[in-house]
C-alpha cells in the first residue's frame, strides 16, 4: 500500500469492516506513512465518544415511577370484568347513562321517521334498449321516485314493487315515477306520469294501504281497483278496465267519470265511456302478442304507427279543443275497432309532443292567471265602491 | 401491565443507554430527560393495552425513542434549541489546548452528523457511543446487519471528506487573513 489512504480506506477501518488482510495492510502503512496516520488521528479523535458523562439520576426514576402509578390508578380495563368493575366502582353513573339511552332509543322509535320515506320499485325483465333516466335499465335494477323509464319499439319491461304493484310498459312508452313514498301510517303513495305509450297496471290494495295514480298528458287516472291498461298518445288517452274501476278526470273538463271493470274509456277533452269488447279484456292475458302488434287494431293510433310528423296541424282534435270523434284525426267505433282517416297520416316526435305538452300547461296557467285578475278586478271595484 | 419491579428493571438496564441514544439526538438535557420519561410512559401505556414482547422490548424502547426524537425536532426545526452551559456537564472536561481544538472538530462533526437521516444517526450513536456490536445494532433498530455497516461507514466517509474540505477551507482563510494584514493594512 504505497498510495496513501483514500477516505473509504479510513472509513472501513474506523467502521471495523475491513477484511484481516487488508487491515494489517492498512496498520502498516499507517505505522510508515506520518501523512496518513495523521489523518487518521484527527478523524479518530473527532469521533470520539462524546456524551460518557451523561448519568441517570434519581429524579428521572422517580418520574417514571409516578407516572406507572398515575396510568395504573387512571387504568380502565377492557372485557367484562372491566365492565362489571366499571359498575361497581360508578354505580350512579352507569344507572344515569342507562337511563339516558332507555330515553333516546324511545324518543327515536315515537318520532322517526317524522315523514314520508322514499321506496323503490325493482325492474323485472327487461328487454334490450330500454332505459332508466337515459341509462339502460337491467333486470333488478331498483328505481325511485324521480326516474324516467323509456321503452323502445317491440319491447316490455315490467316493474314490481312487491306483491303490491306491478307495471308492464309495452313498445314505445314514458313513463316517470314522480312520487313512491311510504307514509308514516304505512299507507303507500305511489304517483306516475304516462308521458306517452301504453302500460298494464295491476295494483292490489285499498285506499288505506294503497294510493296512486297515474297522470296522461290530457287526464289524471286515480285507481279505485286493481287492472287495467293505459294508452296515452298525440293527446289521447285509453283505459281499458279489467278488473274494479278507477276514476278518471279529463283536464280540460274537469269532470271525473268512473270506469268500471269491463268497460274502456276514451279521453280527449271530455271522456266517454263505452263497454270493452271481449277480445279486448284478452289483452291482459297476451302481453306477447301485444307487443307484437297484434292488438294495435284495439288501440289509440300510436304516433310512430301514424308516420312522420308534418306539423302541429297533426296534433288533431286534442290540441283544438275538439273531441277527437269529431276532429277527425282517429275515430274510434263503438265496437272498439279503429278508423284512420287523412289527418293520421301525420305523426309526432316525442319532442313535438312535449312542447305540446308545455303549450298545454302554459295556457293553463294563462286561464289560472286571468281568473285571478278577474277575480282582483271585482274586488277592488266592490272595495271602492264601498269606499264612496 | 408491566409490573413496578419490572419497570425498574428495564431503567436499570437499558436507562443509560437510552439517554445516550437520545442525548445524541437532541442534545439539551431537559429535553432529552423529558423524551426518555415520555418513551417509558408510552412503554406503560402500550403494556396496559397489550401484551409486551419480551424478547424485543429493548428494540421496542429505542423505536419510541427514536420516534420521539425525530417528532421533538420536526416541531422544533425552526426555533432549534442550542445546548446551556449546563449541558456542558454531559460533555467531555476540556482541560487542556489540545482538547479545545479537537473540541471545535467534535462540534464540526456533531453537526454533520445532524444532517443525515435517523437511521444513519441512530447507527453513528450506537457504534461510537454506546459500542454496540453491529448485530445488536441491527436489532435495536430493526435493520440486517449488513446494511447497519452500510450506514456506518457510509457516515464515516461523509465526515472524513466533509473534515477534510472543512480543514482545506480553514488554511485558505487563514492564508487569507495573512495576506489581508501583510498587504492591505501595512
Amino acid at each position: 500500500m504505497n498510495k496513501h489512504l483514500t477516505y473509504k480506506d479510513l472509513a472501513a477501518y474506523l467502521a471495523e469492516t475491513m477484511k484481516p488482510v487488508r487491515r494489517e495492510r492498512f496498520e502498516g502503512h499507517i505505522r510508515s506513512c506520518a501523512e496518513c496516520r495523521k489523518k487518521q488521528e484527527r478523524l479518530a479523535a473527532a469521533i470520539a465518544p462524546r456524551y460518557q458523562h451523561v448519568r441517570l439520576n434519581d429524579s428521572i426514576q422517580e418520574r417514571i415511577v409516578r407516572s406507572w402509578r398515575e396510568i395504573r390508578s387512571g387504568e380502565t380495563p377492557s372485557g367484562t370484568k372491566g365492565l362489571l368493575d366499571h359498575i361497581r366502582r360508578y354505580p350512579q353513573a352507569v344507572l344515569a347513562s342507562s337511563a339516558a339511552a332507555v330515553i333516546i332509543v324511545i324518543g327515536t322509535i315515537l318520532y322517526w321517521p317524522a315523514g314520508p320515506r322514499r321506496i323503490a320499485m325493482t325492474a323485472g325483465v327487461a328487454d334490450m334498449g330500454i332505459t332508466l333516466n337515459e341509462k339502460p335499465l337491467v333486470s333488478g335494477m331498483k328505481i325511485y321516485d324521480g326516474g324516467w323509464i323509456r321503452v323502445p319499439d317491440k319491447a316490455v319491461t315490467r316493474i314490481v314493487h312487491g306483491s303490491i304493484a306491478s307495471i308492464t310498459l309495452v313498445n314505445r312508452s314514458d313513463l316517470s315515477i314522480d312520487s313512491f313514498v311510504r307514509e308514516k301510517a304505512g299507507r303507500i303513495v305511489l304517483k306516475n306520469s304516462l308521458h306517452d305509450g301504453l302500460l298494464l297496471s295491476s295494483i292490489h290494495g285499498n285506499e288505506e294501504t294503497i294510493s296512486y295514480e297515474y297522470i296522461t298528458p290530457n287526464a289524471r287516472i286515480e285507481s279505485l281497483g286493481t287492472e287495467f291498461l293505459l294508452q296515452t298518445t298525440r293527446g289521447m288517452s285509453l283505459v281499458i278496465m279489467k278488473k274494479d274501476s278507477v276514476r278518471v278526470t279529463p283536464r280540460r273538463s274537469r269532470e271525473s267519470i268512473v270506469v268500471h271493470a269491463g268497460e274502456k274509456c276514451i279521453i280527449s277533452d271530455s271522456a266517454r265511456i263505452i263497454p270493452a269488447t271481449s277480445e279486448e279484456l284478452a289483452i291482459f292475458e297476451n302481453i306477447d302478442a301485444l307487443r307484437k302488434g297484434a292488438y294495435d287494431h284495439l288501440l289509440l293510433p300510436s304516433a310512430a304507427a301514424a308516420g312522420p310528423v308534418a306539423g302541429r296541424g297533426g296534433s288533431g282534435a286534442d290540441m283544438s279543443g275538439k273531441d277527437s270523434d269529431s276532429s277527425g284525426s282517429a275515430t274510434m267505433k263503438n265496437d272498439g275497432s279503429r278508423q284512420d282517416d287523412g289527418a293520421d297520416g301525420k305523426g309526432y316526435g316525442r319532442e313535438e309532443r312535449e312542447r305540446e305538452a308545455r303549450q298545454q300547461r302554459m295556457e293553463l296557467k294563462k286561464q289560472q292567471m286571468n281568473e285571478m285578475r278577474r277575480f282582483n278586478r271585482n274586488n277592488m271595484n266592490q272595495q271602492m265602491r264601498r269606499g264612496r | 401491565m408491566i409490573e413496578e419491579q419490572r419497570l425498574k428493571e428495564l431503567y436499570s438496564l437499558y436507562g443509560r443507554e437510552l439517554l445516550i441514544y437520545i442525548f445524541g439526538f437532541v442534545k439539551i438535557k431537559e429535553t432529552a430527560e423529558d423524551i426518555f420519561h415520555d418513551a417509558f410512559v408510552r412503554l406503560i401505556r402500550h403494556s396496559r393495552d397489550r401484551a409486551i414482547d419480551e424478547t424485543n422490548i429493548r428494540a421496542f424502547l429505542y423505536r419510541i425513542a427514536r420516534n420521539l426524537c425525530i417528532d421533538y425536532l420536526r416541531k422544533n426545526r425552526s426555533t432549534r434549541e442550542m445546548p446551556l452551559d449546563e449541558n456542558i456537564a454531559y460533555n467531555a472536561p476540556r482541560d487542556s489546548e489540545k482538547n479545545i481544538e479537537y473540541e471545535e472538530l467534535r462540534n464540526r462533526v456533531s453537526d454533520l452528523i445532524d444532517k443525515k437521516d435517523p437511521v444513519s444517526r441512530s447507527v453513528y450513536i450506537m457504534k461510537m457511543e454506546l459500542d454496540m456490536t453491529y448485530g445488536e445494532i441491527a436489532e435495536n433498530l430493526g435493520i440486517s446487519e449488513r446494511t447497519a455497516q452500510r450506514k456506518m461507514k457510509e457516515m464515516l466517509e461523509y465526515l472524513a471528506e466533509s473534515l477534510e474540505k472543512y480543514g482545506f477551507t480553514l488554511l485558505l482563510l487563514i492564508l487569507l487573513a495573512v495576506f489581508v494584514f501583510k498587504f492591505v493594512i501595512q
